[in-house]
């Protein structure tokens, strides 16, 4: 009977790891997957606020062409006429609107419509200062400058204007206007309507999409469309796409291949390494357990998490190669000890006891604030788990000793340990290349700089490059968001802000909309004090004194009569201002509008003086936020710092707390971290070395390392304390043989993220194992064997 | 002055982002575009031999604006490839150097120079742009932004009507160009304006390729 129980083991078991995994493959279809970098970042207020707005403001979903002549035989006639033969290509539902051509006549007419709400805009310190004009000096000193500029070569020009304001006060209004010019940051001339570089060989259209930067299907989708219009130019004339879009489908597209390529390159080397060091079919098993694990992990996740993160699975192999060790682990007692149930009862303890401290690393990311990690962190302990107990109990049903061949420890060999009269030599080595690393570690850069997360073609960095080149605008500036369920209210909001970052830094550079068109409540002032200032009397004073000193330069009488005549037009706060197409768009670039209300936005130079300022008063006004890529920069740097030591400090503690609660010895415990601690240092210090700045998946690497390497110091720790016959060197070695495969597929990878993941693990591990193995037993001899 | 240039720089610059709208272009009637095509290389082919020019001008210019007619004396100096020069005499003191890419002014009055730099400010730059476009001769560039009218064959008269939304077409309505006997450069230049003001400029005593004082291109205050 029992040997019929013994015979219906092996396909009961076989058919619930069939049935688990395929469940779980079945589920991986139904599974969402996100490429949104969001996750990887802190939940601080201050950057969530910023990449909202950036995500939801119609800034990201605009793109921009440029198209460049690339003949020098053809002029820029034949370039406008392309612009106008793509952009009557341009169609909904992709592209909702083009601008690329500007009607100047249009433009005129409504430039000095808008001048006309002049009563509006006046504020009380303009009135004091027209009042001092109005005196014999102050009129003829403005129609001497006016009398000048009317006969200077340009005067053609502004004699309109000049008719209509003798006393400058457009002129001034006008002069506020600049700020807002040079919020843009282009460098664009007109000509005949369009838009041009300065050297006239490129020219720009700008297109509206209602596709979002996060959609990764509609963005494919846009691009292809765009590229395919684009495709049909003339040979004379290429293009440059610059929208966020190309970064979202690039990036996707190089994780997908990064995927895709270091799975097979990890399959492949897991495939050859089991065969050339096991020569046995029943290997492949332990091949499957990590994959079983992934599958498992993957579906898993997903019932607690909503989306999935394309970063954490691309961590997969890397993933695979931890949760491999337990298989290794077991398979290597089985197949060299003498017992298969005693080497099973052997490997259980430090097997339990590494996945412990693994999970124990991983449980430490639940604390963290970033999204992103807590995701890895399930899907880690999920993925150890499973694997954990495969190797334990699915794996030994399996795999039988085999007493012919004891080829299975060539490393157990004395030969190849290093002798006990070597000892201090090896731990004199080790303690030069520690401090090595220390020394190098200590010059470790952190680098908080979102940008190195956009693992996009360099082709479309290289196609910014040469837009900026062209157009300028490199230097985004930055944004302080006020924002308002009632538009008047952030209105008046940002006129308060405005006034108080004026009389900080001045108003040079600061661009708000309020400066130019204020509150509904500023301009109903404004315009009753106008209206007071402007008394009969006053009037027929300015009309009097503008005709005789008129005289001396000749100015007709009614010279300035389209002034005198238009006085109080624009004083009608309630007058439909919607026509105006001048006011409308800069109330576009100004003022968003999003489910939640109202955005009213001041654009300033993106610098530390300025965002200091800024953000000072920001505070006093609750809701309002700066947005900057500085200031996210600097958000992200704090935060991930205190993230670093946070989590370092709950896996310094958890870490000896769960290995000493295992082996019940402080100075074991001591010991078993010494790879740990060299690993660390190890990896620091190639980072500062080959001068790749430490990131936030770096930490993410860190910590994995820490998890691994604690498993090969508690692994040889129990062979040179209990001397247990269970191959455990070849065991270890095995184990980070094929974690630094899956690390070191990672060294394949384009995605700069994954890159630097890879490299950390990469060094960490080889220094982890090396030490494991040659300055663990050595310090165990030389200190702890007496003892015991 | 600068509160001027910057109107013009600013109302470029903010319309860029501001305003939208498409603009109807007519082509220059097909039937003068051969004779005309004829005609202005035979003018740039004279006037590419002009390498400097040293001339008076008389510059009426009736302006609503006044009472009566403004009479302006002084001279041009042209080299080129970038450089010109306009001096006024009458009846102001006021001279205007352009280079390549800056402009010098300096007036009596105030007795200040004021540099701008044409890449800085475009619209200022397509404002001033037009004088030296017509000092210029290369007409055949201006056909982009005017319909050219053929007044006179030898010596050459030509009516410049500026296309719909362009930049001149908010003022110019038409510019007609006046050449000497020998065609070797301008004679008159008459600009009638939207508004109905005029402006003439009349060249008297060209002396052509001749070598021009250094002192003509610089631009500094006068000590007093």
């Amino acid at each position: 009977m029992p040997e019929k129980n013994n015979k219906l083991i092996k396909p009961i078991t076989a058919c619930i790891f069939l049935i688990v995994i395929a469940s779980s493959a079945a589920g991986i279809f139904f599974v969402s997957f996100d490429n949104n970098m969001e996750l990887m970042l802190p939940e601080n207020d201050q950057i969530i606020k910023s990449m909202r707005f950036l995500r939801e403001s119609s800034f990201s979903d605009k793109i921009i062409i440029s198209l460049k002549l690339e003949d020098s035989n053809r002029t820029d006639l034949d370039l406008m006429k392309e612009v106008d033969r793509l952009s009557l290509t341009l169609k909904p539902p992709l592209i909702t609107e083009v601008l690329c051509r500007v009607s100047e006549t249009e433009s005129v007419k409504d430039m000095f419509d808008f001048l006309k709400y002049l009563p509006q805009l006046t504020d009380k310190e303009t009135l004091v200062k027209i009042d001092s004009l109005i005196n014999t000096e102050g009129i003829k000193s403005v129609l001497q400058k006016n009398y000048r500029q009317i006969l200077s070569p340009s005067g053609m020009f502004t004699t309109p204007l000049l008719r209509t304001d003798p006393l400058g006060i457009k002129i001034g209004l006008l002069g506020r206007l600049q700020k807002f010019s040079s919020s843009t940051g282009y460098e664009v001339i007109i000509k005949n309507g369009h838009f041009l570089s300065r050297d006239g060989k490129h020219a720009l259209l700008i297109l509206k999409t209602p596709v979002g930067v996060t959609d990764g299907f509609g963005s494919r989708n846009l691009i292809a469309y765009l590229n395919t219009k684009l495709d049909a130019l003339p040979p004379y004339i290429s293009s440059d796409i610059v929208a966020a879009h190309l970064h979202t489908v690039s990036n996707e597209d190089v994780i997908k291949s990064d995927v895709q390529r270091t799975t097979i390159i990890a399959s492949v080397a897991f495939f050859l390494v089991f065969l050339f060091f096991f020569r046995d079919i029943k290997a492949i098993l332990i091949f499957l357990i990590p994959l079983a694990s992934v599958a498992v992990a993957i579906s898993l996740s997903s019932v607690f998490l909503n989306k999935l993160s394309y970063f954490i699975i691309g961590m997969g192999s890397t993933i695979a190669g931890i949760s491999i060790d337990y298989g290794i682990y077991v398979y290597i007692a089985i197949k060299s000890g003498n017992n298969k149930l005693d080497a099973v009862k052997q490997v259980t303890q430090p097997v339990i006891a590494g996945a412990l401290t693994t999970i124990a690393i991983f449980a430490a990311f639940f604390f963290s604030d970033v999204s992103g990690y807590r995701q890895l962190a399930l899907f880690s302990i999920i993925s150890i788990l499973f694997s954990l107990f495969c190797s334990l109990y699915f794996l030994p049903v399996f795999i039988e000793r085999n007493n012919e061949r004891k080829t299975y420890c060539p490393f157990e060999s004395s030969a190849i340990f290093p002798k006990p009269e070597w000892d201090k030599a090896w731990i004199f080595c080790w303690a030069i290349l520690t401090l090595t690393a220390l020394f190098f570690s200590s010059k470790t850069l952190f680098n908080s700089d979102v940008k190195q997360f956009d693992g996009s073609n360099p082709q479309i960095f290289k196609a910014e490059e040469s837009f900026q080149k062209a157009w300028g605008g490199k230097d985004n500036p930055a944004i302080l968001v006020v924002p308002g369920k009632d538009l008047e209210k952030a209105m008046l909001m940002s006129e308060l802000i405005y006034n108080e970052a004026v009389k900080k830094t001045g108003s040079d550079n600061i661009s708000s909309f309020v400066s130019l068109w204020p509150s509904e409540k500023t301009r109903t002032e404004n315009a009753a004090r106008w209206i007071n200032f402007w008394k009969k009397e006053k009037v027929l004073k300015l009309k009097n004194l503008l005709a005789e000193q008129g005289k001396a330069y000749n100015f007709a009488d009614n010279a300035f009569s389209p002034f005198l005549e238009h006085l109080y037009d624009g004083a009608n706060v309630s007058a439909d201002t919607n026509e105006n197409l001048f006011l409308k768009r800069i109330k576009e670039r100004f003022i968003l509008r999003n489910e939640k209300g109202w955005q009213v936005l001041t654009f300033f130079p993106d610098e530390d003086l300025y965002i200091e300022d800024l953000a000072k008063i920001s505070k006093d006004y609750p809701g309002t936020f700066i947005v900057s890529r500085k200031s996210i920069s600097k958000a992200l740097s704090d935060a991930i710092s205190h993230e670093i030591i946070f989590l370092s400090v709950i896996a310094v503690l958890l870490l000896p707390f769960i290995t000493v609660m295992l082996l019940k010895d402080i100075r074991l415990t001591i010991l078993a971290l010494i790879p740990v601690f060299i690993s660390v240092a190890v990896s620091l210090g190639v980072l500062s070395v080959t001068g790749i700045s430490l990131n936030a998946p770096c930490i993410i690497a860190i910590m994995l390392l820490i998890g691994l390497c604690s498993d090969y110091g508690i692994f040889m720790v129990y062979k040179c304390r209990y001397g247990h016959n269970t191959g455990t060197v070849t065991a270890v070695f095995l184990a980070a043989l094929s974690t630094m495969i899956g690390t070191g597929v990672l060294l394949f990878a384009k995605h700069p993220v994954l890159f630097s993941i890879g490299i950390t693990l990469f060094t960490g591990l080889l220094a982890g194992f090396l030490s494991s193995v040659i300055a663990v037993p050595s310090i165990y001899r030389l200190w702890l064997k007496k003892g015991y | 002055m600068t509160k001027i240039t910057r109107i013009f720089t600013l109302f470029m610059l903010i319309i860029l982002p501001a305003v939208s709208g498409l603009a109807q272009e007519t082509d220059t009637a097909a039937q003068n575009k051969t004779g005309l095509d004829t005609i202005l290389s035979r003018l740039e082919n004279k006037i590419a031999g002009v390498k400097t020019l040293k001339t008076s001008f008389i510059q009426e210019k009736e302006l609503a604006v006044f009472k009566s007619k403004v009479v302006l004396k002084g001279m041009v100096y042209i080299e080129k490839p970038h450089r010109l020069a306009w001096h006024v005499n009458e009846p102001l003191k006021y001279i205007m150097v352009m280079s390549e890419d800056t402009i010098s002014q300096w007036d009596e009055d105030t007795n200040k120079v004021q540099k701008i730099s044409l890449s800085k400010n475009p619209a200022f730059e397509a404002a001033i742009g037009q004088m030296r476009e017509w000092f210029s001769g290369s007409y055949t560039h201006l056909m982009k932004d005017y319909n050219v009218i053929l007044l006179s064959d030898k010596p050459a008269s030509l009516k410049f009507i500026p296309k719909p939304a362009t930049f001149a077409g908010n003022v110019i309505k038409s510019v007609t160009v006046d050449f000497r006997k020998d065609e070797q450069y301008i004679n008159k230049i008459f600009i009638e304006e939207k508004s109905g003001d005029t402006t003439s400029l009349l060249f008297v005593d060209t002396h052509l390729n001749i070598p021009i004082e250094a002192i003509t291109w610089k631009v500094a205050p006068i000590a007093k």
